[in-house]
């Protein structure tokens, strides 16, 4: 402004016809021109200027012009220019140009004191701001360009106000904001106060605020209020991190498990001793503060070696670690785990840190897992049962010594080999499919059996199982328990050889017995068919007796070779299922029967079968004990009476058939009924049988897991009923139709 | 007493036991059971007479007594080798075992063979024939 005051004044007065002594004002103005017109209009016109100042027609006028300009320009200084004063022209340029350049430099050195000041506030953060005392709320606030920055704007670009910076108050925080400013006007005070802000862009900042009022020197009344605003986010986000982890620190040193302390070995003093101690020792910290040999104390008597054998190493600066137990004060044993940090000094130990934990769960764990896994290993060590366990490529991972016993193998023969290569060749078929069942079945045991090669050449039969435990993660393999059957298979084979042996024996007996059977009856029946051809040859009383007598011996004989045959036959055979046509037996029996001899062809056989139903049972058992009874009947009937019989009934239901041999004999006292099943048991003295029918009988009808029943008298005749399990429905009936 | 075999001039009776073939003959000859009887001792020698006589009808026997226990060729190898001969001299001959074997194998073994007509038990008698005569010829 001053400077376009100036050039109209100049234009005005000096015209275009100027003095050479001029050219100094002219440099003068141009340079207050440019000065303050600088960024503005560009350079001055000098040319112009001067032409103007020529063409200037009243000197005093420019004179009174310039000394106006000066005192203007002066007056701050309280150095003006008296109006009655004779100063030149020239004199009053070059006044104005120096105070010009005066200001000019002042001006610099001010901006440069702004820029600055700028830079500072940037560097640490701190704005400042400026308001007059009495603006209202939406006066104008003089912000700094960090100001701006801190609030989140860019610097000059919005008028900022009271309202600006209040709104952007943390809500939570407006309260004491707005009572410490209350305060603070009432006290007038400087005052301070942290508090959060929202910054234009919406992030929260922590900042510090300082305000302090300017006062007027005379009136004392507040003319500015002046203040900065710190940014102390990172600080105080630091100054919590900072806090938190002491805390925490603290925590974790009071609640550690572990006991921690340090002891200052040239005192000899425990420097702090953590809560812990009370847990583990017994002893409170100050116990231990107190007593510096308490920590050496409590240890157990015979593991103090162990904190001795460290001190070479603790006196070298080295920490270490060691299990001992102690002596808790309730009396307790305990495990403790000892870490201690030694810190030299100039060579020499100068502190210890230690923690000790309490490891008695873990040790006793241990312990006890070794005592089990002892235990286990000497089990499976000692067992009997061989033990492998392969990987899920069928190498051997683990054998145990059984293992390695039945094989006469080492270790290092067996341990990472595959399985395959120990089977015979013709075992790897099912060895493959034992495998693809136990991959298809996890946790499945699959049954293996056979033959496993030693190393001497010889196998051992094994038996056992294999289980796939490969989803295990203690075992992750395929676990086989076997045992050594050879002794068992070798009995087992030995008894199976035994048992041909003597089947074949049997077999053998039985055809022995036959034969000779057969060679004894062959020539009986000669002798027999001869007597009997005889007997029609002569009419000789007395040689037809002889011949009776010849054929009831011979008879006899051959009764008794025929009883023998079948107990031989029934003692030692199996018992067949066949199925069992009675008509046809029966029948059999008949004609079996009829020939019987002369006096007895007068007995009636009679035959009743029920009804035909399936019957299973052994068919020559029941027709040996059908034989022997009704050939007892017919032997044994009555000579009294004219209708001798004897009839056989046979009632035949799904479970059981009932034989029911009922004759009008000469029947049996019954004291003798217990008798007469005996071994060569004969009641009559004229018995022409050998003693072994009825024990036949029982002996047959107990093999055929059937039972009797005798019903007899003397004179009136016997009944004897049997039953047989009927076979076909394989239900166990123990025959008791009876 | 006669039991005279319809139709039957010719037995033979096969066994090794003297006596036995003895009575059989004995027997059959004194109640006429047949006009001619044939003893032979071995299942062989029975082979023999029949093979020879394949081609004369007239010469065959019409029933034969067969033993089952003989040494060396057992009455149920000559139902084997029987098995072997032309169809005229089985139509025209029938089997009876007659033997003195208590085994019920043998005697079930011996009535699977469609040439047995019957099994007796020794010793031979008139009732016996009779039965023969009743079962086969009738």
């Amino acid at each position: 402004m001053l400077n376009k005051l100036l050039q109209e004044q100049i234009k005005q007065h000096l015209g275009t016809d100027h003095p050479v002594e001029l050219t100094c004002l002219f440099e003068s103005i141009s340079d207050s021109y440019n000065h303050y017109q600088l960024g503005k209009d560009g350079k001055a016109d000098i040319d112009k200027l001067k032409k103007e100042i020529r063409e200037s027609k009243d000197n005093n006028e420019l004179l009174e012009t310039l000394k106006e300009s000066i005192n203007i320009l002066k007056e701050e200084d309280g150095a003006a220019l008296q109006s009655t004063e004779n100063v030149q022209v020239l004199q009053l340029a070059r006044l104005l140009k120096e105070e010009t350049r005066n200001r000019r430099d002042a001006e610099k050195q001010k901006l440069q004191h702004t820029a600055h000041l700028n830079a500072c506030q940037k560097i640490v953060h701190i704005g400042s701001w400026e308001v007059d005392a009495l603006a209202k709320p939406n006066d104008p606030h003089f912000w700094s360009d960090e100001t701006f920055r801190i609030m989140g704007y860019d610097p000059g670009s919005i008028a900022p106000t009271y309202t600006t910076f209040f709104n952007a108050v943390h809500p939570d925080d407006r309260l004491p904001v707005i009572t410490k400013l209350e305060g603070y006007y009432k006290t007038r005070e400087p005052y301070e106060i942290e508090h959060r802000l929202i910054a234009k862009d919406g992030t929260e900042k922590i900042v510090r605020s300082i305000g302090e009022v300017i006062v007027d020197e005379e009136t004392k009344e507040p003319i500015k209020i002046f203040g900065s605003l710190q940014d102390i986010t990172h600080r105080k986000k630091i100054e919590n991190e900072l806090k938190n982890a002491h805390y925490e620190l603290k925590t974790l040193f009071q609640n550690m498990q572990e006991a921690f302390y340090s002891i200052d070995m040239n005192a000899n003093v425990v420097l702090q001793m953590s809560k812990a101690c009370e847990e583990i020792y017994g002893y409170s910290a100050d116990d231990f503060l107190k007593n510096v040999d308490l920590l050496m104390d409590v240890i157990l008597e015979e593991d103090k070696h162990l904190i001795y054998n460290n001190y070479p190493a603790m006196n070298a600066g080295e920490s270490f670690k060691q299990e001992y137990r102690i002596l808790h004060k309730n009396g307790s044993l305990r495990w403790v785990e000892g870490r201690i940090n030694p810190t030299l000094k100039d060579g020499k130990l100068v502190r210890l840190d230690g923690v000790t934990a309490d490891i008695t769960k873990r040790k006793m764990t241990e312990i006890a897992l070794k005592e089990n896994e002892l235990k286990f290993r000497t089990l499976i060590e000692n067992g009997s049962d061989g033990i492998a366990v392969t990987d899920e490529k069928l190498n051997l991972t683990f054998v145990s010594n059984s293992m390695l016993r039945l094989t006469g193998n080492t270790v290092e023969e067996m341990i990472g080999k595959s399985v395959y290569g120990f089977f015979p060749q013709e075992d790897m078929e099912t060895l493959n499919q034992t495998s693809k069942a136990l991959f298809d079945h996890p946790g499945v045991p699959a049954p293996i059996k056979g033959k496993f090669p030693k190393k001497d050449g010889t196998f051992f039969s094994y038996e056992g199982f294999v289980t796939n435990l490969l989803h295990d993660p203690c075992i992750h393999g395929f676990v086989t328990n076997f045992h050594d059957v050879t002794e068992r298979q070798n009995a087992e084979e030995a008894l199976k050889a035994s048992n041909e042996e003597l089947k074949k024996t049997n077999t053998e007996l039985d055809r022995f017995v036959y034969s000779v059977s057969h060679d004894l009856r062959a020539p009986l029946a000669s002798i027999l068919g001869a007597i009997g051809y005889a007997e029609t040859e002569t009419a000789e009383p007395d040689m037809l007796q002889n011949l009776a007598l010849m054929k009831r011996s011979a008879q006899k004989l051959d009764g008794f070779i025929v009883d023998i045959l079948n107990y031989s036959r029934n003692s030692r055979l199996e018992i067949k299922q066949e199925k069992v046509d009675f008509n046809d037996l029966l029948s059999d029996v008949k004609n079996n029967l009829k020939y019987m001899g002369s006096g007895h062809t007068s007995v009636d056989i009679r035959i009743n079968v029920n009804k035909s139903l399936p019957f299973y049972s052994d068919k020559s058992r029941i027709s040996i004990v059908l034989n022997n009874l009704v050939s007892n009947s017919i032997r044994y009937c009555n000579p009294n009476i004219t209708d001798p019989f004897v009839e056989v009934t046979v009632e035949l239901s799904d479970s059981t058939a009932k034989l029911v041999v009922k004759d009008n004999g000469i029947g049996i006292d019954k004291k003798f009924h217990d008798k007469i099943f005996n071994m060569f048991y004969r009641l009559s003295k004229k018995s022409e049988g050998s003693g072994l029918g009825l024990y036949i009988v029982k002996e047959t009808v107990e093999k055929l897991q059937g039972s009797f029943n005798l019903e007899s008298e003397p004179g009136k005749g016997t009944e004897f009923t049997i039953c047989i399990p009927n076979n076909n429905t394989q239900i166990d009936d123990d025959g008791s139709c009876c | 007493m006669e039991v005279a075999a319809k139709n039957c001039k010719r037995v033979m009776v096969v066994d090794d036991a003297e006596i036995d073939r003895y009575m059989a003959e004995k027997i059959m000859t004194k109640y006429k059971f047949a006009e001619e009887v044939i003893t032979v001792e071995s299942a062989m020698d029975a082979l023999e007479y029949l093979t020879s006589h394949q081609n004369m009808p007239d010469s065959l026997p019409c029933l034969i007594l067969l033993d089952i226990n003989m040494p060396e060729m057992s009455g149920f190898d000559f139902l084997d080798e029987y098995a072997k001969l032309p169809e005229l001299v089985k139509r025209k001959c029938i089997i009876v075992m007659l033997s003195s074997s208590m085994l019920p194998e043998d005697h079930e073994r011996a009535m699977l063979s469609p040439y047995v007509c019957d099994f007796l038990d020794k010793p031979l008698n008139p009732v016996k024939l009779q039965t023969v005569q009743a079962a086969c010829f009738c």
